[in-house]
Parts: C-alpha cells; sequence; structure tokens
C-alpha cells in the first residue's frame, strides 16, 4: 500500500461543542468533536501525531523501495499525480495540481513536472501536454508490486474491516481538512 | 577498499576515500564464482543431457547478462563520471582507457564459448573456457588494483550513492533484485537467511552476503529474501 496522506494536525483544529444528542461521546468519525460537558467529556485523540508517525513509517519504506530504482520521493509524487490526473493532462493544469497537492508553489511546481520529463518518466507533447511515458507507466507498477510486496504481509496481521474503516476515516478527514482548508483560504 | 595511492592522483584529490566499493565486489567475486562454476560444469558434465544441458546454459546465461550489465554500467556511467575529475592525472587516465580495452577484448571470448557450446565441441570449449578465465580474472584483479581505487580519489560517498542510484534507474528493479540474487548466490552467509544453497568457496575479494545486503535499505534486504532470491532459486543454474 502507497499511503499518499497529507500530514494534518487534528490536535491543533478548535474544538467545537455539540450537544450528546448530536454527537454519541464514541463518534469520532469525520472532524473530531470533543465533548466539554462535565463528566463525559474525553480528551481529544492525538490524531496528527497518529497519522504523521504512520506517513513517515510508510514514507519510509517506500523510500526505501524507490532507492532500488533510483527514483527521488518528490518525483515519485511527481509521478503518483500525474498518474491521478488520468496520465495526460495540460501542463498547466498538471503544475497547479502539483501545487496544489504538494504544497508547491509556482515555480517549485514547475520544476517538479520538468524533473519527471527528465527523467523519462513522462513526455511533453506538442499540445501542451504531459503524457506518462512507457518508462513511468513500468516504474509504477513495479514500485506499486514491490511495495505491495513489503506492506502486504504487515497488512495482513491488521483485521480487514478495521483496516477498510482507517482508510475511509482518513479520506474522509483529508477531505474535510481541505475544505476547511479552502473555505478558510476564500474568507 | 576505499583509498588509493596511484600516482599523480592525489594532486587535485576531490574524493574523500570512503565510497563505499562492497557491491563492486561482490560482484567480482560473483563473476569469479560462476568462472569456476563454467570451468567444472565444462569438464564434469554430461551436456548430452537435455536437462544439464539447460542448467548449464541458464547459469552462463545468466552470467553473461550480468557481466554485459556490470562492464556496461561502468564503461557507460561510472568510467565518464571519473574521467573529468581525473584530467590531471594521465596514468589515471590511462587505466581507465585500459579498463574500456579489456571490456572490448572479453566480449569475443563470451562469443567463442558460445560458439563451443552450440557446436558440442567439448574439446574447443575447455580451451576457449581457459581463455574467458585468464582474462577475465586478470582484469578483475587489475581493476581492484588500480581502478576501483580511483572511484575513491575521485568522488565522495555521497557522490558516490548518486552514481549507484543512476545506474539503478538504467536498469529498474527487477534487474536490480536479480543481480543482487545472483550476486550473493553461495556468498558466505553471516546473519542472512536461506543462504549459501551452493557452498561454493571460491577467490577474490570476499565479501560477505550481510555486508553486502547492508548496502540495501531494510525494505530492500526484506524484498530480497522474500522474493528476488525465492524468484531465482526456482532456475536451476550449473
Amino acid at each position: 500500500m502507497i499511503v499518499f496522506l497529507d500530514v494534518i494536525r487534528l490536535d491543533t483544529v478548535t474544538a467545537r461543542v455539540r450537544t450528546p444528542s448530536q454527537s454519541p461521546a464514541n463518534n469520532y468519525e469525520g472532524i473530531i468533536v470533543m465533548t466539554t460537558t462535565g463528566e463525559t467529556a474525553r480528551p481529544l485523540p492525538l490524531l496528527g501525531q497518529a497519522v504523521g508517525q504512520a506517513q513517515a513509517s510508510l514514507t519510509k519504506l517506500l523510500t526505501g523501495i524507490l532507492a532500488g530504482t533510483g527514483t527521488s520521493h518528490r518525483v515519485w509524487l511527481g509521478l503518483q499525480r500525474l498518474n491521478a490526473l488520468g496520465g495526460r493532462p495540460a501542463r498547466e493544469a498538471y503544475e497547479a495540481d502539483l501545487s496544489y497537492w504538494l504544497e508547491l508553489d509556482g515555480p517549485a511546481a514547475a520544476r517538479l513536472a520538468g524533473e519527471v520529463v527528465a527523467a523519462g518518466l513522462a513526455a511533453s507533447g506538442d499540445d501542451g501536454s504531459v503524457a506518462l511515458s512507457a518508462r513511468g507507466r513500468a516504474l509504477r507498477e513495479e514500485v506499486l508490486a514491490a511495495s505491495a510486496q513489503v506492506t502486504g504481509p504487515m497488512l495482513a496481521t491488521i483485521d480487514r474491516a478495521e483496516l477498510d474503516t482507517t482508510i475511509r476515516t482518513l479520506e474522509k478527514i483529508t477531505r474535510l481538512a481541505r475544505e476547511t482548508s479552502d473555505t478558510e483560504g476564500n474568507r | 577498499m576505499t583509498t588509493q595511492n596511484l600516482p599523480g592522483t592525489d594532486a587535485a584529490r576531490h574524493g574523500t576515500g570512503d565510497a563505499d566499493l562492497t557491491i563492486m565486489l561482490a560482484a567480482h567475486d560473483a563473476f569469479r564464482r560462476d568462472l569456476t562454476r563454467l570451468v567444472r560444469a565444462a569438464a564434469a558434465a554430461d551436456l548430452s543431457d537435455p536437462a544439464r544441458r539447460r542448467s548449464v546454459a541458464a547459469g552462463w546465461e545468466l552470467f553473461k547478462h550480468e557481466l554485459h550489465l556490470h562492464h556496461t554500467a561502468e564503461d557507460e556511467v561510472i568510467w565518464p563520471v571519473l574521467r573529468p575529475r581525473l584530467a590531471h592525472s594521465e596514468h589515471a587516465l590511462s587505466v581507465l582507457d585500459a579498463m574500456e580495452e579489456e571490456h572490448e577484448r572479453i566480449d569475443p571470448l563470451l562469443a567463442a564459448v558460445d560458439d563451443a557450446f552450440a557446436q558440442r565441441r567439448e574439446d574447443a570449449l575447455a580451451d576457449v573456457i581457459d581463455a574467458l578465465v585468464t582474462t577475465l580474472t586478470g582484469h578483475l584483479a587489475h581493476e581492484e588494483r588500480d581502478g576501483l581505487p580511483l572511484i575513491g580519489v575521485a568522488l565522495t560517498a555521497a557522490e558516490w550513492r548518486g552514481v549507484g542510484f543512476k545506474i539503478a534507474r538504467r536498469n529498474g528493479l527487477s534487474e536490480g533484485g536479480e543481480m543482487f540474487a545472483w550476486m550473493l548466490d553461495g556468498a558466505a552467509a553471516q546473519g542472512v537467511q536461506g543462504d549459501g544453497a551452493h557452498g561454493d568457496a571460491v577467490g577474490g575479494a570476499q565479501v560477505d552476503a550481510a555486508s553486502a545486503l547492508r548496502t540495501l535499505p531494510p525494505p530492500l534486504r526484506l524484498l530480497y529474501r522474500a522474493v528476488w532470491k525465492p524468484r531465482y532459486n526456482k532456475t536451476p543454474r550449473w
């Protein structure tokens, strides 16, 4: 499994107060809710720390595998975003996506797009697109297969339902955090 | 082996003498090991037995493949990186020239062994194998004595790692995995599980498997044990 998470520090997000009827005490799905009413108050889970540590540990495994291909983690993320965009986005859209997901400024996103092309993992088209190359596809498949070999036995020790819930929850947290960030950014 | 004392090469030294040459030396050990197996196979094998022929051919083909990758990496990546750094030393440049010339001399010998195998001329096979062994072992010794030390003169450890990444990019993870499994086949298995299939004790630099594996990041060591080595072991060789 290749984890592509942003480190989110929900432990620093201001907690909102809900009534017990709106939020059962044991419901921590979505935005973390901390009740503050007397006996039912529970400490805010250190979600950001847990997610950050999980991400750092999985990234370390991934970086080790990438070393065997001579690919940097940065270029790998650029390749992953290119694939997520369908493998042939307009250059402008690709750079904007890199800026958004990897939190790069414009020049840094342009440099990373250039590095992905320079590594032969993508090619610039005459129509202004950036297209995933056969080499880029092969590298993705190779790294994903190797990653599955490394993380598969590890994740097999975790209950499948718990794993599915964890992934769904993290995806939801990511979406909510992004929406919060975008909403605040547009104020 | 990370230092050198060749004449003139210290005049403008870039390297810090700490480039890790473990993989280069382990590959040389593996070439020597396979030459020993080749000699034994040619001397003892009943090459009219199809299964035996397939097994020897599999070992020989992989040996040639790994030798090609190794020499190509040296000629197209390593020596070109060293040349500008060693431009002040005629002696060092002449060593690199000699390395390339010696590589060229080996290719026809590989073809000659191929021909002798194909024609099942066992008398000729012994002669061409003898020529290959003499030439290749001579080259490996020359490179270890005069060529590889230039890496530590010209490059820092970090620069040398960068060269390794460049070679890894060219070859890909599958080739790298096969190379490690081949290189460590029968290597002294200190601290390594599931090794020692052949148990050959051959000459050369004698890099143990644990040292070679330590050059890999932990996830790749896991891949070696879980994937690369089992896949390698599926094919009988030599």
